[in-house]
Formats: structure tokens, C-alpha cells, sequence
């Protein structure tokens, strides 16, 4: 079995109940999941050390952090994280510039290496602009990614990211998550994100935690995770989206067409946002109450987007079907779809059946790669 | 020098050395009452406060029965002369006890505008609980301390009963701008007594201004949360 790259074993007593939380991952970009009051922050702040009343074990690669039987407690300046918290917190009496470099020294770089890597975060993030500019006059976007920009530059051993995208309204979200996703990629450091955002959660995660009332409910893959009926009850209720994954095909001034799946099967789907490049990696998020399915494709309907898929799973949910399916092109891309009990019926649905989705193209939420 | 400016510069002085003597463990304090719950806090910030509703003879008095020769701090006691009382040491240490409650009080509002979280963050880049405070805490919180600083030198020109008591008031060794002023209007030295008293005034509003426009707190000094 493979190592597992983090573990965790933890009690923390807070007010209403106690977080107990326990698991190990091997997965680099872990999530954890869960509506306000859950417990998802203090995780994070028990495994930052900034909650001192933590009990239990927290080990990176096997190195212990917290391991209450040895005594071992590693104070949070010693941890080596990168936290990004929801509220940004960056130091208002220096600007960009100095904040992004106030966790350098302790990267233990040579000053060409730290350079280097201060070069590449303003980069991915687009910072370079901003160095020079006072905290007070960057807006809500601006400090997210000068925060993520600080944690990024002091050589983490581990990115904690709270809340990474709930201060931002939805068209700022779409603008933000495509740096996330850059960062994810171009930097190798293992991250953990807490959100109670699932499409956030779909989009940047190889695993997802589920907590309730500070206990662990559900751990694995994110596509999986969220369309059990336990989690997809919460999960639609914070807003969510299946998440398509795939390439820019084409762009013109109104819409852009991501390729799903790469051989001559490949599929596309439409969506009316235009600010991508040919060739790049992209996301498509879309509500499971805006797919609509087909046991064939009709001619003379206006949505835009059809995907041949196979139905996966139907199960039942407080009175309505949840049904996933699996893309034909591209299996990887799994999709939720709420159903009535009729439609069923009517369609014949059932596990292994072959059938169409279809939706319209303003329906999807386009998350560019940049 | 004229006498008149011989007294303003003493006072300015002794002002000046009793803010510095001050400042140390006024910020101490404040900082520890502004961030941390400790057993007998209260009582702290209580006895911490006395000077500021005392009558300043008062702790004038008290004082000079810390200092007389079979007080804790006397000749008798600890087994040589301090040579304190009716010197210019006696004017600074009791303008330093009078101002401390100001002080105390002023620097641990500074320190409450600083947003904890930003020590917390600071922890995480790996910052020792020594940089937290010199490179974090103390930045943010330099208006308010700027401004007990400020409030800590007026209060200390003005001080007039303690000092009278435990320095006395004479011309040329002990004597400050409050204590020459009552002096001259005691002997009915008009003219001297309203220069004094152009000077107070003066030096007290400059003084009192700066105090209000470096305390006013601003939002993006001290690490508001903007959510």
C-alpha cells in the first residue's frame, strides 16, 4: 500500500461538540466538506497548530507534527504551512510587495532560488502589477491571490486553504478558481482545502472529506463523493455543479467549445463565456437540475449541448432520483442529474442503459485555465 | 537663560524623561491586558488606574512614604540614600506614576485594533512570538502608542500635586511650569505667571492635537477584517 502522504487523528472539544477527525491520503489536493459549523475550520487550525487544545496525531510524509503519546508538538512556526485563510489577513502596514516576502526567510532558499520562485508566483497569479500597491486599495480577488501569492513564496510543505473563493461574488469566483487551479498545477506542494462549496471542492480536489458535526461522514473521490445521496442532499443546497473536464476546441467572440476526450469519439460542449485560448485545460460546471435526458437525440430543440452518456446509478432522494452517468467520451466525466420518479418510468432508466443529456449552453459555467 | 525659559525647559525635560521611563512597562502591561486572560487582570488594570482618581497629593504622599528614610524604599531600610526626594528624580518619578493610568490606557486600545489573527498568520510564516511582536504588533499599534507617548509627556508637564509633595517646589533645582505658575500667583507676579501660562497652553494644545489625530483609529492600519 502506498504511503499515505498525510495523516491525521485528532479530537478538538469546541462549544457544541467535539471534532473527531481521522483519516489518512496519499491524494496531494485533499478536501474537506462540510456546511458552516461543521468543524472544517478548526481541522484546519488544529493542523496549522494554531489550536492548542488538539489531541491526537497529524504526521506529513510521516513526520510528526502532533502525536500526543510522544509529547511531540510541533509549535505552527515550526509546521512549515502555507495558510491561506478566508479572510486573507495580510499585513496592513506593508504592501504587496513586502507581504508576499514576509514568509520568505524561513523558505531556507538561496536569494537566487527565492527570486526564482517570488518570479513565479507573480506570474501564475498575475501579480506584477500589484507589488508596489498598499493593501487598503486591492480588492476582495486582489487579496485572495496576494495571500495564496505569500503562502506559495515561503516554500510550504503544506498549502491550508480556508474558504478559498466564499469571499467573492460568483463572477469573481469564475475568475479566481483558474489561478487556484494554476497554482495546483505548477507548484507541487500538497494542499487541503475546507470549503462549503462543493464546486470548488469538484474542481481543485483528488479527494474530498465529508464532516458533520465535526465527525467524518465520507472520504474519496470528489465526482463520487458528492453524488451519494447523503452528501448530494447538503451539496445541492450550497450551490452544486457537475464539473466537465476537457480542452478549448474553439473560441469566437461569443461562446467557447471544450473538447471532452481526446480521440476521434471526442465530444463538445458549448458555452456562451469567451475568455480562453485554444488548447487550454478547462472546466465546465453545470446544476444537476439544468441537464435534461433523452433515450435518443431529438432534432429541433434549442439547447445547444447534447453528450451521449451511460447511466451509472439511480438512487432515490427525499422524493426525488438522483441519476449519475458517466460520459461516453471521456468516463472520467461523471454527472448528477436530478430526476422525477416519472421520468424514470417514462425513459426506462436503468444502471448500464445508454442515453442523452442535454443542456443549454447558458447553463455552463465556464472555469478557463488562463 | 532666562529664568522663565530655564523653568520650560526642566519641565520639557523631566517630561520628556518620565514618558521614556514610562513607556517600557506601560506598553508591557498594556500589551498583556489587551491579549492575554490571566488570574487578577482586573485587578491589575485597577491598581494600574489608581493615579488617574486619586488626588495626585495623594500619591504624592504615598510615594514620599515609599522614599522617606524609614520607608520600603528609605535609607533605613535598604541600607543606602537614593538622594530622591526633593530632586529633579523625584519630579520624574512622580510624573511617571501619575501618567502611567494614561498611558496603560491609551496603548491598550492600540493594541486591541490590532487583529490577533494577523499574530496568528504571522506564526504560520514562522515568525517567532519576538518577531510577531516587532514586526507585527508594534507596527500596527504605533498610533495608539504614539499617542500614550503623546498623552503620557502632557500629563506629565501638568503634573503639579505629586510632584509638590515628593520634589517640592524650588526655583532652579525642582521647580516646574505648574508648580512656577502657583508660585507666581501666589506673589502676585502677574506677568510672569500669564507667560507661564501662554507657554502651558501652547505646548498642551500642540501636544493634545497630535494625540487625537494619532489615535484616531483607521481601519486599514489595523488589519480590519474586510469580510
Amino acid at each position: 500500500m502506498k504511503e499515505a502522504l498525510f495523516e491525521a487523528d485528532i479530537t478538538v472539544p469546541l462549544k457544541d461538540f467535539d471534532l473527531k477527525l481521522g483519516f489518512q491520503s496519499s491524494k496531494r489536493v485533499i478536501g474537506i466538506f462540510g456546511p458552516s459549523g461543521s468543524g472544517k475550520t478548526t481541522a484546519l487550525e488544529a493542523i496549522a497548530g494554531l489550536r492548542p487544545q488538539a489531541q491526537g496525531r497529524i504526521a506529513l510524509k510521516g513526520d510528526p507534527w502532533l502525536d500526543a503519546s510522544s509529547k511531540i508538538n510541533i509549535p505552527a512556526e515550526s509546521r512549515g504551512i502555507g495558510y491561506v485563510p478566508q479572510d486573507h489577513l495580510l499585513f496592513p502596514h506593508w504592501n504587496v510587495r513586502q507581504n508576499l516576502q514576509s514568509g520568505a526567510s524561513r523558505a531556507n532558499y538561496s536569494k537566487t532560488e527565492n527570486q526564482n520562485v517570488f518570479n513565479e508566483v507573480i506570474q501564475v497569479l498575475e501579480l506584477s502589477s500589484l507589488l508596489d500597491r498598499p493593501i487598503e486599495e486591492l480588492s476582495g480577488g486582489e487579496r485572495q491571490r496576494v495571500s495564496l501569492g505569500r503562502a506559495l513564496c515561503s516554500a510550504p510543505q503544506l498549502l491550508l486553504l480556508d474558504e478559498p473563493l466564499s469571499s467573492l461574488d460568483g463572477q469573481l469566483r469564475r475568475r479566481i478558481l483558474p489561478y487556484l487551479l494554476k497554482a495546483r498545477d505548477q507548484f507541487s506542494t500538497p494542499m487541503l482545502i475546507v470549503s462549503h462549496n462543493p464546486t470548488e471542492l469538484l474542481a481543485l480536489c483528488e479527494e474530498v472529506l465529508v464532516l458533520e458535526r465535526g465527525e467524518l461522514v465520507a472520504q474519496g473521490e470528489p465526482s463520487r463523493i458528492f453524488t451519494q445521496p447523503s452528501v448530494y442532499a447538503s451539496a445541492s443546497q450550497e450551490g452544486f455543479e457537475n464539473i466537465l473536464r476537457g480542452e478549448v476546441a474553439a473560441v469566437s467572440d461569443t461562446q467557447t467549445l471544450l473538447r471532452l476526450g481526446t480521440d476521434k469519439n471526442a465530444q463538445t460542449i458549448v458555452a456562451t463565456q469567451s475568455q480562453a485560448s485554444v488548447g487550454d485545460q478547462a472546466l465546465a460546471g453545470i446544476r444537476s437540475r439544468d441537464i435534461l435526458i433523452s433515450n435518443q437525440r431529438i432534432q429541433g430543440v434549442s439547447a445547444r449541448n447534447w453528450l451521449q452518456a451511460e447511466v451509472e446509478t439511480l438512487v432515490e432522494l427525499d422524493g426525488k432520483w438522483l441519476l449519475t452517468a458517466k460520459v461516453a467520451a471521456s468516463p472520467e466525466n461523471h454527472l448528477a442529474i436530478e430526476l422525477t420518479l416519472d421520468a424514470i418510468s417514462e425513459l426506462e432508466l436503468s444502471s448500464g442503459n445508454p442515453t442523452w443529456l442535454f443542456f443549454k449552453s447558458t447553463a455552463v459555467s465556464f472555469y478557463g485555465r488562463l | 537663560m532666562t529664568d522663565l525659559a530655564q523653568v520650560v525647559s526642566s519641565t520639557l525635560v523631566w517630561a520628556a524623561l518620565s514618558t521614556a521611563v514610562v513607556m517600557i512597562p506601560g506598553t508591557l502591561i498594556a500589551y498583556c491586558l489587551a491579549r492575554y486572560d490571566f488570574f487578577g487582570k482586573n485587578a491589575v488594570a485597577t491598581f494600574a488606574s489608581l493615579p488617574l482618581v486619586l488626588p495626585p497629593t495623594a500619591v504624592g504622599y504615598l510615594l514620599l512614604r515609599l522614599l522617606a528614610d524609614d520607608g520600603i524604599l528609605g535609607r533605613e531600610t535598604i541600607g543606602f540614600d537614593l538622594d530622591i526626594v526633593l530632586t529633579w528624580k523625584a519630579v520624574v518619578i512622580a510624573c511617571s506614576v501619575m501618567s502611567l493610568p494614561l498611558v496603560i490606557r491609551t496603548a491598550r486600545v492600540g493594541f486591541e485594533e490590532v487583529n490577533p489573527r494577523l499574530e496568528l498568520m504571522a506564526q504560520t510564516l514562522g515568525y517567532s512570538r519576538w518577531k510577531r511582536l516587532t514586526k507585527i504588533t508594534l507596527p500596527l499599534a504605533r498610533r495608539g502608542l504614539l499617542a500614550a507617548a503623546i498623552l503620557g509627556f502632557t500629563r506629565a508637564i501638568g503634573e503639579f500635586g505629586a510632584t509638590v509633595i515628593l520634589a517640592g517646589n524650588i526655583p532652579g533645582r525642582t521647580q516646574t511650569l505648574s508648580s512656577a505658575i502657583y508660585s507666581a500667583q501666589q506673589a502676585g507676579n502677574e506677568s510672569r505667571a500669564t507667560g507661564l501660562l501662554l507657554v502651558s497652553l501652547t505646548v498642551g494644545f500642540v501636544a493634545v492635537f497630535l494625540a487625537e489625530v494619532l489615535s484616531r483609529p483607521r481601519k486599514s492600519n489595523t488589519g480590519e477584517l474586510d469580510r
